[in-house]
C-alpha cells in the first residue's frame, strides 16, 4: 500500500485537529487516529510527532499529564487547550486560503 | 502578552526539570515503539522483525530525542555550561600554561583597574553632597587668557546673590589658621571664612545649632564660630552643651553657635576645624585688586548650564561698567564644582593611563601567542571534535569560554592586584599632590570597569587564536605520523606581528621612562637662586593679642634673634615672612612715574618682609645697588630690594635702582592688613624659585621686616651640627621668651627642597613601573616564542646537526628570527616614541596658568634617551633570546631523530 508523506508544515494542523475530536490521546493513538482518518493514506514518521508535541507543549497549544493505558503502561496523555482551538482555526483557514490559491492555479491552465 | 510570558515561564520551568524531562521522553518513545512492536507480532511478524519494523516506521530516536529537546531553546545554554566545564577541566590539567597566562592577565587588568580607580576617586566621583552634581563654581575670566580663572570680588558676590538664577549660592575663603591658646601650649587650628548661606547651598544641614545669619558677617559682629565635627568631638567631647560657649581665637572670644555634620567634606581644600563667617567688606574681596572669594552657587532645578552662563555674560557686562577698572574684556564663568577643580590633573592622570593601557595590550599579546602555540598543539583534539560533526562555530565557542575562564580569574585576580596598586599609587603620589584629598579606592563604578576590561583582553587575547584553531584541516590532523601539526604561514606572520608590537609598545613606555628620569635629575640638580643646605626654618606665630603693634613685634623679633644666635652651633639667624617652597603672598604694585598698567597688565609681585641678613643666610647673589642693612627702620625712608624678573619685566632691563614703586600690600597671611605705601628700589637680587625649577617666573619685592613687621614670620637659622642638636634648643629660647609664640613646620631648607620634588618623584616612579613590566612581559613573551620555536625544530636542527652544521648555526638560525622582528620592533617603536611625544607635548610640560606639567629640562626628542632606552631592551631580548635558544645548541641529533 503506498502511503504518501504529509506536506511540510501540516503536522502542527493534524495533531491539532486529531485532538480537538475531543478527549485526550496519548503519542500512539494519535499516530494511529491520523493514520485511520486518513484512511491510510497519509504517512506520518512517527517519530516526528514528539519533536511537535514539545514544540505545542510550549507554546501552550496542548496541555499533557501523565496515566496509565489500558495495559497498565505509563503513557503522557495529550488534549487541547483553549489557545490550541485558537490556533487550529488559525492553521485551518490558513491551509484552506493556500489550498484554494494552489487550485486556482492548477485549474485555469 | 500572556500567551508569551506564559511560554516563558514554561520555558523556565523546563530548564530546572531537564534530566527528569530527557528520561520521561524516552519513556515515552519507548512505550510508543513498544506498542507498534506488539501490534506487528499480533500481526503475525516473528518477533526480531516486529521490534526493526517498530523501530524504522519510528525513525531515528537520537535524533528526535535532540530535537525535542532543543525544541525548549536551553540548547546554547546547555553548549556553554558544557563549554565551561570542559575549559576549567583544561586549564587545570596544563597548570604552567594557565598560571603564566592568568598572571599575565592579571598584571594588565590590575595595573589598569588601579589607575581608573585613581581617575574614579579623583576626576569623576561626585562630591559627598547631596545633588552634589548641579552645584556650579563660579569664577572670573579674561578674554586675553580665556582659560585662566581667578576669583571674585565683594562686589561680584553681592550682584549674583541677587539673580533668582541660582537656588542658592555661598562664598568662602579657606586656607587660614587660628591659635588657640591652652593651659600650656598654644595649638594651630585650620579656619576657613563662610558665608551664611554655605551650608544652605551644600544642602548639608549642621549636626547641632545654627548657620550663621547675614548679619554676623558684618565686621564688629563676626565674633561667632561653627566648630568642625571631629574638632567637637576631640575638644568638646561632642557636648551639644558646647553651643553658647566661648572660644579664645587669637586672643579674641568667639561665640560657638553650630557644629558642622559629620562627614562633610570639601575635598579640594583640607580639613578646617573651624568656620568663621566671611565678611564681606574685608579688603582682601574688592574689586580690581586681587580678590579671592571662591563662589559655589546651586542653579534652580531645571536650568541647563548655558541659560545660566548666558545670564552670567550679561551680568559681567554690567558689572564691567558699573567699575570699569581693567581693560580687557571680563567675563563670568559657570563651570561644574567639581570639573573646575580636577581638571587641571586631567592631563597627568591620563598619561598615566594611557601608559598602563600599553601594559594590558602587551599582556594580551604575550597570552594570544600562547593560545596561538596551544590551539596549534590541540590542532588533534579539534580534528575529532569536527569530525564528529563540531560546526566551526562550536569550535570558536569552546575557544572563547577558554578564553573567558582566563580572563574572569585574570579578572579577579587583577582586582585584588589593583587594591594593592592603588595602594601602592598612593605611596607615590599621595592625595596632597592632587587636587582631592582622598585616597583611591574599589568601588562599584572601578568593579564594573574591571569586568569590561577583562572582557575586552580576552576578545583581544582568545578571539584571533580562536578563529585560527577552528580552521581545522581534518586531512592532516588526523593523519597522524608527524608529532605536531605546524603553523601556517599566516600564524607565523600574526605571531611576528605580535612580537613587533610588543617591542614597540615597550620601546615607547621605556622611552617615557627614561624622560622622567633625565627630568628628574635635572630638576634636581637645577640652581635655586639660593643655597638650601645647612639652613633650618621654623615657623613663628606670633599670637595677635600680645604682639598687635608694629613696635612689639619688631622688639620681640629682635630678642627671639638674639637668644637664636647664643644657641650653640647656629652661626647666624634671620626671618622672613615668606621662604621658598612655603608659598607666597603677593600683590599688585605700579611704577612712580610710569603710565599703569605696564605691557597691558597690571604689575604684581610676590612680597617679603626680611630681615637683612635673609640674603646672605640663603646665600642670594646681588646684582646691582646696595643690601638692606639695620639702617632701614620704621622712621627710615622706605625701601625694597626686587628681582631679578621684575627689573627685566618692567624695567626692559636698565637701571631700576632709584625708581619708586605704589605697593598695595592689602593682607598678608596673619590676616593683618596694611596700607598702601610708596618705597624706593635700593637693590636687586637673583632669582630664586618658590616651589621648584619647574614653575612660571614670578617678581619678587623684599621689604625690611622693620618697616613691615607681620605676625607670622619663618625662623632661618643657619648651622653645620645636625638638626636635632640645634632645634631643641632654639625651641626651648623661644619658649623662655614667650610661651605663646607657636612653633610649627621646623624643617631643614634641604628636607623642603626635597620634598619639593615629591611631585616628579612620584611621576618617575609610576612610570618606571610601567616601563619595568612592560619590559619584563616582553622578555617572557620573547623567551615563551624562542623556546617555542626550539622547541618545534627540534628534530630538523637534529637532521641539520647531523648533517655536519656547526651549533653556533644552529643558534645563529634560531635567533635570527626573532632578531629580525625585534628590529623592526625597535624602528617601528622609535617611531611612535617620537610621535606620541609630539602628540603629548602640551601636556607633559609647563602651561602657564593651566597646569604644570611633568617635564623639566628635558626634549621630548632627547636623543641620548632614545637610544639608551633602545640599547636596554637590546640587551633585556637578547638575553631572554639566548637562554632558550642555548637549548636548540644542546640538540642530541640522537635523541632528536629517534622520534617519529
Amino acid at each position: 500500500m503506498h502511503r504518501d508523506e504529509i506536506p511540510p508544515g501540516t503536522l502542527y494542523m493534524l495533531i491539532l485537529r486529531t485532538l480537538a475530536r475531543g478527549g485526550e490521546l496519548h503519542g500512539y493513538e494519535i499516530a494511529k487516529s491520523i493514520q485511520q482518518m486518513s484512511r491510510e493514506v497519509l504517512q506520518v514518521e512517527e517519530g516526528s510527532l514528539y519533536p511537535a508535541l514539545q514544540r505545542m507543549l510550549i507554546k501552550g497549544w496542548v496541555k499533557a499529564h501523565w496515566g496509565a493505558t489500558a495495559e497498565n503502561r505509563r503513557a503522557r496523555y495529550y488534549q487541547l487547550t483553549p489557545a490550541g482551538h485558537k490556533q487550529l482555526e488559525v492553521e485551518l483557514s490558513q491551509f484552506d486560503r493556500v489550498m484554494a490559491a494552489i487550485a486556482r492555479v492548477i485549474q485555469t491552465a | 502578552m500572556q500567551q508569551w510570558s506564559g511560554e516563558l515561564a514554561r520555558r523556565i520551568s523546563m530548564f530546572f526539570r531537564r534530566d527528569r524531562f530527557d528520561r520521561e521522553l524516552s519513556d515515552e518513545m519507548r512505550s510508543h515503539r513498544e506498542i507498534r512492536e506488539r501490534e506487528r507480532r499480533e500481526a503475525g511478524a516473528p518477533a526480531d522483525e516486529a521490534r526493526y519494523g517498530a523501530q524504522r516506521q519510528f525513525g531515528n530516536e537520537l535524533r528526535l530525542r535532540e530535537e525535542s529537546h532543543d525544541a525548549w531553546g536551553w540548547a546554547w545554554l546547555e553548549h556553554l555550561l558544557r563549554d565551561f566545564r570542559f575549559g576549567a577541566r583544561m586549564l587545570r590539567k596544563n597548570p604552567g600554561f594557565t598560571a603564566i597566562a592568568v598572571l599575565t592577565l592579571a598584571l594588565g587588568i590590575g595595573a589598569n583597574t588601579a589607575i581608573f580607580s585613581v581617575l574614579e576617586a579623583q576626576l569623576w566621583k561626585p562630591l559627598p553632597f547631596p545633588d552634589s552634581e548641579r552645584l556650579v563654581f563660579l569664577g572670573k575670566t579674561d578674554a586675553k587668557h580665556p582659560k585662566r580663572t581667578s576669583l571674585l570680588s565683594a562686589d561680584d558676590f553681592r550682584e549674583l546673590q541677587a539673580q533668582s538664577i541660582f537656588e542658592s549660592i555661598c562664598a568662602f575663603d579657606p586656607g587660614a589658621y587660628r591659635i588657640i591658646r591652652g593651659a600650656d601650649a598654644s595649638e594651630r587650628l585650620n579656619s576657613d571664612s563662610i558665608s551664611s548661606t554655605y551650608f544652605e547651598t551644600l544642602r548639608a544641614s549642621l549636626a547641632v545649632g545654627r548657620p550663621f545669619t547675614p548679619e554676623e558677617q558684618e565686621p564688629g559682629h563676626d565674633h561667632e564660630v561653627i566648630l568642625s565635627y571631629p574638632f567637637w568631638q576631640s575638644h568638646f567631647g561632642g557636648n551639644p552643651k558646647a553651643i553658647g560657649q566661648s572660644l579664645v581665637l587669637d586672643g579674641v572670644a568667639y561665640t560657638i553657635v553650630g557644629v558642622a555634620p559629620q562627614g562633610l567634606r570639601f575635598e579640594f581644600f583640607g580639613d578646617p576645624d573651624l568656620h568663621i563667617p566671611l565678611v564681606l567688606s574685608s579688603k582682601e574681596f574688592v574689586n580690581g585688586e586681587n580678590p579671592a572669594l571662591l563662589v559655589v552657587a546651586r542653579p534652580r532645578p531645571g536650568v541647563p548650564m548655558a541659560v545660566v552662563q548666558a545670564q552670567m555674560d550679561v551680568i559681567a557686562k554690567q558689572l564691567q561698567s558699573q567699575y570699569p577698572k581693567d581693560d580687557g574684556n571680563l567675563g563670568i564663568k559657570v563651570e561644574g564644582l567639581r570639573e573646575s577643580f580636577v581638571g587641571y590633573a586631567q592631563g597627568g592622570l591620563f598619561f598615566f593611563t594611557g601608559a598602563a593601557g600599553l601594559v594590558l595590550l602587551i599582556a594580551c599579546a604575550n597570552v594570544a601567542s600562547l593560545l596561538l602555540a596551544r590551539g596549534l598543539a590541540r590542532q588533534r583534539e579539534f580534528a575529532v571534535r569536527a569530525a564528529l560533526g563540531a560546526g566551526r562555530g562550536a569550535l570558536v565557542r569552546q575557544l572563547l569560554v577558554e578564553g573567558g575562564l582566563l580572563g574572569i580569574l585574570g579578572g579577579a585576580l587583577g582586582i585584588l592586584a589593583a587594591l594593592w596598586g592603588a595602594k601602592v599609587f598612593n605611596v607615590f603620589l599621595p592625595e596632597d599632590l592632587l587636587p582631592r584629598k582622598v585616597p583611591p579606592g574599589v568601588d562599584g563604578r572601578v568593579f564594573a570597569f574591571a569586568l569590561v576590561i577583562s572582557l575586552a583582553t580576552v576578545i583581544l587575547s582568545a578571539l584571533l587564536p580562536g578563529l585560527f584553531a577552528s580552521r581545522v584541516d581534518l586531512n592532516e590532523a588526523l593523519r597522524g605520523g608527524s608529532r605536531s601539526v605546524s603553523a601556517s604561514p599566516t600564524q607565523r606572520r600574526v605571531r611576528g606581528v605580535l612580537v613587533i608590537a610588543e617591542v614597540t609598545m615597550a620601546i615607547a613606555l621605556l622611552f617615557g621612562a627614561g624622560l622622567f628620569l633625565n627630568s628628574f635629575v635635572r630638576e634636581a640638580r637645577a640652581p635655586l637662586g639660593f643655597d638650601p643646605h645647612n639652613l633650618l626654618s621654623l615657623n613663628l606665630a606670633m599670637p595677635k593679642d600680645r604682639y598687635s603693634r608694629p613696635a612689639e613685634l619688631t622688639v620681640a623679633y629682635e630678642q627671639i634673634l638674639q637668644r637664636v644666635r647664643a644657641v650653640p652651633g647656629v652661626r647666624g639667624a634671620g626671618f622672613a615672612s615668606q621662604i621658598p617652597f612655603a608659598g607666597g603672598i603677593g600683590s599688585n604694585f605700579t611704577i612712580v612715574g610710569r603710565p599703569s598698567p605696564v605691557n597691558r597688565e597690571v604689575p604684581h609681585s610676590l612680597l617679603r618682609s626680611v630681615t637683612p641678613n635673609y640674603f646672605q643666610l640663603l646665600k642670594i647673589r646681588f646684582l646691582a645697588g646696595r643690601f638692606l642693612n639695620d639702617g632701614d627702620t620704621e622712621h627710615a625712608p622706605r625701601v625694597v630690594i626686587v628681582n631679578e624678573n621684575l627689573v627685566r619685566r618692567y624695567f626692559g632691563g636698565e637701571n631700576s635702582v632709584g625708581a619708586e614703586l605704589d605697593i598695595m600690600p592689602e593682607v598678608w597671611g596673619d590676616g593683618i592688613s596694611k596700607d598702601p605705601f610708596r618705597a624706593r628700589i635700593v637693590g636687586v637680587v637673583e632669582n630664586t624659585h618658590m616651589f621648584g625649577p619647574n614653575e612660571v617666573p614670578f617678581n619678587d619685592i623684599y621689604f625690611p621686616v622693620a618697616q613691615a613687621p607681620v605676625s607670622s614670620v619663618f625662623l632661618i637659622a643657619s648651622t653645620n651640627l645636625p638638626v636635632g642638636s640645634v632645634l631643641a634648643p632654639i625651641r626651648e629660647q623661644i619658649a623662655q621668651m614667650d610661651r605663646s609664640i607657636l612653633i610649627s613646620h621646623a624643617l631643614t631648607m634641604d628636607e623642603r627642597a626635597a620634598d619639593a620634588l615629591r611631585g616628579a618623584r612620584g611621576n618617575l616612579a609610576l612610570i618606571g613601573i610601567f616601563a619595568g613590566l612592560a619590559v619584563a612581559l616582553v622578555a617572557v613573551g620573547i623567551f615563551g616564542a624562542i623556546a617555542y620555536f626550539v622547541e618545534q625544530r627540534t628534530r630538523e636542527f637534529g637532521i641539520r646537526l647531523a648533517l655536519g652544521a656547526t651549533r653556533g648555526r644552529i643558534l645563529r638560525h634560531a635567533l635570527a628570527q626573532s632578531a629580525v622582528l625585534g628590529v623592526c620592533g625597535l624602528v617601528l617603536g622609535i617611531g611612535v616614541s617620537l610621535a606620541l611625544g609630539r602628540l603629548l607635548r602640551s601636556a607633559l610640560y609647563l602651561v602657564p596658568g593651566e597646569h604644570s606639567g611633568m617635564l623639566y629640562g628635558v626634549s621630548i626628542y632627547d636623543p641620548l634617551t632614545l637610544v639608551l632606552g633602545c640599547a636596554l631592551l637590546i640587551c633585556v631580548l637578547l638575553l631572554a633570546s639566548y637562554i632558550p635558544a642555548r637549548k636548540a645548541m644542546r640538540v642530541d641529533p640522537l635523541v632528536a631523530l629517534r622520534y617519529e
